[in-house]
């Protein structure tokens, strides 16, 4: 990364967390709206309870407005969105003005589908849609290996604590570790992160452990 | 009707996609916003395009003398008394430190944005704009979007590409480089023209720095990269402005410049786009004075018409100001963006008698024009059904390198309040692709 700056690798890290946390709890919302609609009407605390945070919600319909479009819900997909946002713009000449547009266009969809009471679980997929794309053009625009390398290898902390906290398969957990593992290989060429393998392997290392590892490099 | 009203909401929508937007603060808040485009574009004939780009490289030309001169121990045009001292010594963006330092090839208005408008009679040259001007990336993304949203229209009418700008800059970029890498160097994601900034950098493959990521060691300039090297830098377009450049030379607190840049720009080391200094030519003062400068380093008539400029320090000048004030627009010097320009004709009896004793008082601190009632353009209206006409001017750029050109498009950025002639972003205009004709 010759021409990448510290803090524009911190942005390129950040951006890849926001844009899978956004992406990934798009499925996950799916689910336990899936689940809210007849048989566990109070489907919404376990989510909120694995992610940690407190919803003012009373149904399934609120649940929907606030996680997808509260921007006082720090787990909320407009919040990732709005932070994804934030790095992206930065990165314009790293990762491609078409690139940047795919962030852009999700965050536009997250305000224009879900800024009234009416939400629908359907319109989320527009803002998946728009993130796939993201990730489709990180592969095909992005020349420099390591540009793309540091953008997925904060992707990947972020599944692995999503799929933590959502208790996803070991086997998922297990292809997800050594993908992140094999991007942070080829960064790190200082051993920064000279401790990730051991961690990664430990069975008592949390996501938290994993995430502070990797963040030691683009500090 | 039905095609133009189409057309503009689909490019608005791309410019949306893509993240064309300005920035301002509005009550303390940042505020992003679209810059709104308008989808019936200006039309210049290629034989009108030919004077005005003749005329503009000539001005550019002679402000870069000016530059040079009065920089340099010399300051012929001043012995000479074609430009009063104090016109220059005491504006605002006259800078002392810049004394004596020769810019790369003795370039100093790199980027030049002219602003013109056109009267029923001619074209006339509104301001020089040779600090940090803005505003080129809009009508050049438009019109790629325009591009794919209309083809047709592009096959029908002969049009000259406008998508090399960014090679007109990275050409000129190389022609000053010292050696190293090109940044664009902003002052942050916060700036109002980040945008521009980002794309500008994406499109003349430079990279985009921010002030925390250059380091002057040894007067050298490096950008500091992620893998603990340094890449010497040999040419900054910096979108900062000169106040802010470096704390050690100018303003101390600042936390958008480069520590000791001015060192390094002075032994030669790295290029600065524009050359710090320029504000004192495009001071709304010396404007009066281009004229002037262009016969006397030219030897030539200008091409281009100021408009018809009075300053009060002439005492004629000063009493046709004083007799005719109601009939002029009078701007103070130290203005910009649109701000500190009043209409005679607006104040009360009372107002204009509170003005005319500000000018007696403070007679540098003004300027006063001949109002050019210029050509409206005409504008789709905000429900598409119709066009309204609105006043509307047009923003030049000289790109001066080794050569200098002048880019085949321009902003033309419209007023889109009906009773007023400010056009500028910030005060709510909109923008037009501008087409330079094949014939």
């Amino acid at each position: 990364m010759d021409n990448v700056s510290v803090n524009k690798a911190n942005c390129l890290y950040w951006l890849g967390r926001y844009t899978e946390r956004a992406y990934k709890l798009s499925h996950i919302i799916t689910e336990f709206y899936d689940r809210m609609v007849d048989y566990d009407s109070t489907a919404y605390k376990e989510f909120c309870s694995r992610l940690g945070i407190t919803l003012d919600v009373a149904d399934k319909e609120s649940f929907l407005k606030t996680i997808i479009s509260d921007e006082n819900c720090p787990s909320s997909i407009k919040t990732s969105m709005s932070k994804a946002y934030d790095n992206s713009i930065i990165l314009r000449e790293q990762i491609d003005t078409e690139t940047v547009a795919y962030i852009q266009l999700a965050y536009n969809n997250v305000m224009r589908l879900f800024s009234d009471n009416h939400c629908r679980i359907y319109d989320l997929q527009q803002v998946v849609d728009n993130l796939m794309s993201f990730w489709g053009a990180v592969d095909d625009y992005i020349i420099d290996d390591y540009v793309r390398d540091t953008i997925k290898a904060g992707k990947y902390v972020e599944r692995i604590d999503i799929f933590t906290r959502f208790d996803r398969s070991e086997y998922k957990i297990k292809g997800c570790k050594n993908r992140l593992k094999r991007y942070i290989h080829h960064l790190d060429t200082d051993h920064i992160c000279y401790d990730l393998d051991e961690i990664l392997e430990s069975s008592v290392a949390t996501p938290d452990d994993i995430a502070a590892c990797v963040g030691k490099l683009f500090k | 009707m039905e095609h133009l009203r189409e057309q503009k909401e689909r490019v608005n929508e791309t410019l949306d996609r893509y993240g064309v937007k300005f920035s301002l603060y509005k009550n303390g808040q940042f505020i992003e916003q679209l810059f709104p485009f308008d989808a019936i574009p200006r039309i210049i004939k290629a034989k009108d395009f030919q004077k005005l780009e003749k005329g503009l490289i000539q001005r550019s030309h002679a402000l870069n003398l000016f530059l040079n001169d009065i920089y340099s121990d010399k300051g012929y045009i001043l012995r000479d008394k074609i430009v009063p001292e104090e016109y220059v010594y005491n504006a605002p963006g006259f800078l002392p430190e810049c004394m004596n330092i020769k810019p790369p090839q003795g370039v100093y208005n790199h980027i030049s944005g002219i602003d013109l408008v056109e009267a029923p009679d001619d074209w006339y040259i509104l301001e020089d704009n040779l600090r940090v001007p803005s505003g080129a990336s809009y009508p050049m993304i438009a019109r790629d979007i325009t591009r794919r949203i209309s083809p047709e229209t592009f096959e029908i009418n002969k049009i000259v590409d406008n998508r090399n700008y960014p090679q007109l800059l990275k050409s000129m970029f190389d022609d000053v480089n010292c050696g190293g890498i090109t940044v664009v160097l902003t002052p942050g994601r916060y700036n109002s023209a980040f945008f521009e900034h980002s794309y500008l950098a994406e499109k003349t493959g430079s990279v985009l720095a921010f002030p925390e990521d250059l380091e002057v060691i040894d007067s050298k300039v490096y950008y500091k990269t992620f893998n603990s090297t340094h890449q010497r830098v040999g040419a900054i377009y910096r979108r900062v402005s000169d106040d802010y450049i470096d704390p050690m030379t100018f303003v101390q607190d600042s936390v958008i410049g480069v520590p000791h840049l001015m060192e390094a720009y002075s032994k030669g080391n790295v290029a600065i786009i524009n050359a710090p200094g320029n504000g004192v030519a495009d001071d709304k003062g010396i404007y009066y004075f281009v004229p002037a400068m262009i016969k006397y380093y030219l030897g030539e008539e200008p091409i281009l018409k100021n408009a018809p400029t009075y300053i009060p320090y002439y005492d004629n000048d000063k009493k046709y100001i004083l007799d005719n004030i109601e009939n002029l627009v009078i701007k103070d010097v130290s203005e910009a963006g649109g701000y500190g320009v009043i209409f005679g004709r607006d104040l009360t009896n009372e107002k204009l008698e509170e003005l005319k004793n500000i000018i007696n008082e403070n007679p540098r601190r003004f300027i006063a024009q001949e109002i050019i009632n210029f050509l409206d353009l005409q504008v789709l209206s905000d429900d598409g059904q119709t066009t309204v006409p609105r006043k509307a001017d047009l923003r030049a750029f000289v790109i001066h390198g080794k050569d200098v050109k002048v880019w085949n498009s321009g902003l033309t950025r419209f007023s889109r309040n009906p009773d007023s002639f400010v056009v500028n972003s910030s005060q709510g205009g909109g923008f037009k692709d501008t087409w330079i004709m094949y014939q």
